[in-house]
This record gives C-alpha cells, structure tokens and sequence, in this order.
C-alpha cells in the first residue's frame, strides 16, 4: 500500500494536469459558392504533461450537435450527413505526444461517424500562468465514410480543416 | 417546456445518444409548428415517419428535391415571362405554348413549394435573421403571385379593361418572378 501511495505520488509529482477552462474547436467547411465555419465551445478535454520527459497525453471529445456555423438549417443538415443520433460525438485520443520548446506534436486516434483514423497534428503550448493549446490538422469526409451533402447540385469538398483552442483560467 | 430540454438532454449525455429534441422550438417557422409542432395537424393525425431519425432523413430528402424542383421552376417562370412579353409585342402565336406551359410552370412550382412546406422540422432553430430565413420569406410573396397568376391570366380574357388586367398580370408576374430569383440567390450564401 505504501508502494503504492508512494508511486503515485511520484507520479504526480511529475504529471501536470493541464485544466482547460474554455475551448474552441473549428470546422472549415468548403464548397465551390461559399464557405463557412463551425464553432463548437463546449468539448471536454482531458490533457496531462510530463514535465521530466516532455511527453503527455490528450483526450478530447465534441459533440456534434454543439457545433454553430451560423444557418440552422445546415447545422440541422450535418447531424444527418453525420448520422450525429448514432455517432454523436467526435474523440480524440492520442497515442504520442511529444513537447519541444512551444510546440507539440500529437499523434493520435481520432473517431468520427464511427470510424476510427490516425491523425498528426503540431500545436502550439504555452505553460506559463495562463496555459493554451492550440493547432489544426486536416481531414477528408470519405475517410470516415461520411456522404457529402450538394448545394446547387455540386458536393461540398472533401475535405475539412480542423482548428482548436484550449485556454485555462489563470 | 424548458425542463423538458434539460431533462431529455441529461438523458442523453448519459446514454451517449444525440439528443433528438428540436432546440429552440419557439423559434420555428408558424406554418412548421401548424404541421409539426408538439400538437400540430400531422401529429395529432399520427401521420409521418416513427421516429426523429427517420424525420430528418426525409426532411433532406424532401428539401433536397425541393432544391432541384424550385431551380426547374424557375426556368420555367422565365420562359413564361419570354413567352408572355412576346404575346405582348404582338406575337400571338405564342399563346397556346403560354397557356400549355402555365399547367406545368405551376405544378412544378406547387410540388417544390410543398415539398419544402410539408417537410418534418429541422433539428435545431434559431432566432437571427439569416439567408434562408429571408429565403423563407420571400416564399410568402412568390407562393401568393403564383396563387393568382392563373386567374389573373384567364381575367385578360374576359376583363372588359384589357389593358388594365393585362397590366395586373404583368406586374403580379414580375413581382413573382423577382422573388423567385432572389429567393434562389439567397440559398448561394453562406449565413
């Protein structure tokens, strides 16, 4: 028993638990008559760091339904095209992180319409009073099997850019 | 009502299901609430798919043809109004193609109208004015000139003023037909 307290205090010691107390995550959506963006700031986030070896590790997850692009009807469009009532949340998990300087780089699983793919991200971290994270990656809606929704009888693009911010209080 | 939300939406965090609840009801268009609102005529009829998956799905479906039907009939329109203002210039040759063409003008018209009219609710309403909101109202004012084109058509025939109703269908028209153009302009914006 006393190995153990003894081992997670060590632990502690060591591992940092980055509490972020607002977020903000992205979606660049992109067709040929316009584009426009979705804003979610109500993901949960759990995010730890080891300051001895510069590593850590992230979990983020979304629901769909938070996500405002400012039309309704669309917001309404992409719970059905992500079939958001049988997947209604996007997860990350990562599988490496690595921290050099101000930056890290992420590796990860990255969940969405219930398929799971391998992602890499570099964000940008600040650990001083007011701790941030930040950075954006890429996605293709076919690779989690998501039918594109047409406007004008053109298909919305494959492709997606992700952005997100975490910010804590102090 | 307010409770309602709260409770159903706990519910589904802790059953990792969406909730399927439409968030801000109170800001659903009035005609949508006649039809699909908690007491609305289709409801009360029991009349529609099971259950709210199964709605949105055919509210894409429904508002996806409406999309292509509302781009035909506006092709159409616009012949008409070719056809009309050559009729006006004295070619009245063109008068059985304008009557013939009126028929299928103002069925394509009604079918997208009510495929957009008649489709189950959207998942989520808000209150801010946006393009498909002023698209919605500008519904208004087409569905209306598309009312009363025909009989204003038949009335050049039988009015005793025939340049006075000549003139009413023509104005009547070209209201229509602008409405139609910027309601279909407005779905090319993105907020």
């Amino acid at each position: 028993m006393k190995l153990v307290i003894l081992f997670l205090s060590i632990a502690l010691s060591f591992s940092q638990n980055l509490d972020f107390s607002s977020s903000e995550i992205k979606y660049y959506g992109y067709h040929v008559l316009h584009n426009w963006i979705g804003v979610s700031t109500s993901s949960s986030s759990k995010v730890l760091y080891d300051a001895s070896s510069k590593t850590g590790s992230a979990s983020v997850s979304v629901r769909l339904d938070s996500f405002d692009s400012k039309l309704s009807s669309r917001d309404s469009n992409m719970l059905y095209y992500t079939n958001a009532i049988d997947f209604p949340e996007v997860v990350f998990k990562s599988t490496e992180a690595k921290v050099t300087e101000d930056s890290v780089y992420i590796q990860g699983n990255l969940t969405f319409h219930g398929v799971t793919k391998k992602i890499k991200t570099s964000a940008h971290i600040q650990l001083n009073n007011i701790q941030t994270l930040s950075g954006s990656f890429n996605i293709k809606l076919s690779d989690f099997n998501v039918k594109r929704p047409s406007l004008m009888f053109i298909e919305i693009d494959d492709n997606v850019r992700i952005e997100y911010s975490f910010k804590s209080s102090q | 009502m307010k409770h309602l939300f709260i409770f159903s939406f706990i519910l589904s965090i802790l059953s990792g299901q969406l909730d399927t609840t439409i968030q801000n009801v109170e800001n659903m268009p009035l005609r949508t609430k006649i039809l699909w609102g908690e007491k609305g005529f289709f409801r009360q009829l029991n009349f529609g798919p099971e259950n709210r998956k199964d709605e949105i799905k055919l509210r894409v479906r429904m508002l996806q043809n409406h999309q292509k039907l509302a781009l035909a009939s506006l092709g159409l329109v616009a012949y008409q109004s070719y056809l009309g203002n050559q009729m006006v210039r004295g070619d009245y040759s063109k008068q059985e193609d304008h009557r013939k063409f009126s028929k299928i003008t103002w069925g394509a018209y009604m079918t997208s109208a009510s495929l957009s009219y008649f489709a189950p609710p959207a998942q989520r309403y808000d209150k801010r004015i946006s393009s498909m909101k002023v698209h919605q109202w500008l519904s208004y004012i087409h569905f209306a000139g598309m009312m009363t084109l025909p009989f204003l058509g038949k009335n050049i025939v039988t009015s005793n003023d025939y340049d006075a109703a000549l003139k009413t269908h023509q104005n009547v028209a070209t209201i229509t037909i602008t409405s139609m153009s910027l309601s279909a302009l407005l779905t090319l914006l993105p907020y």
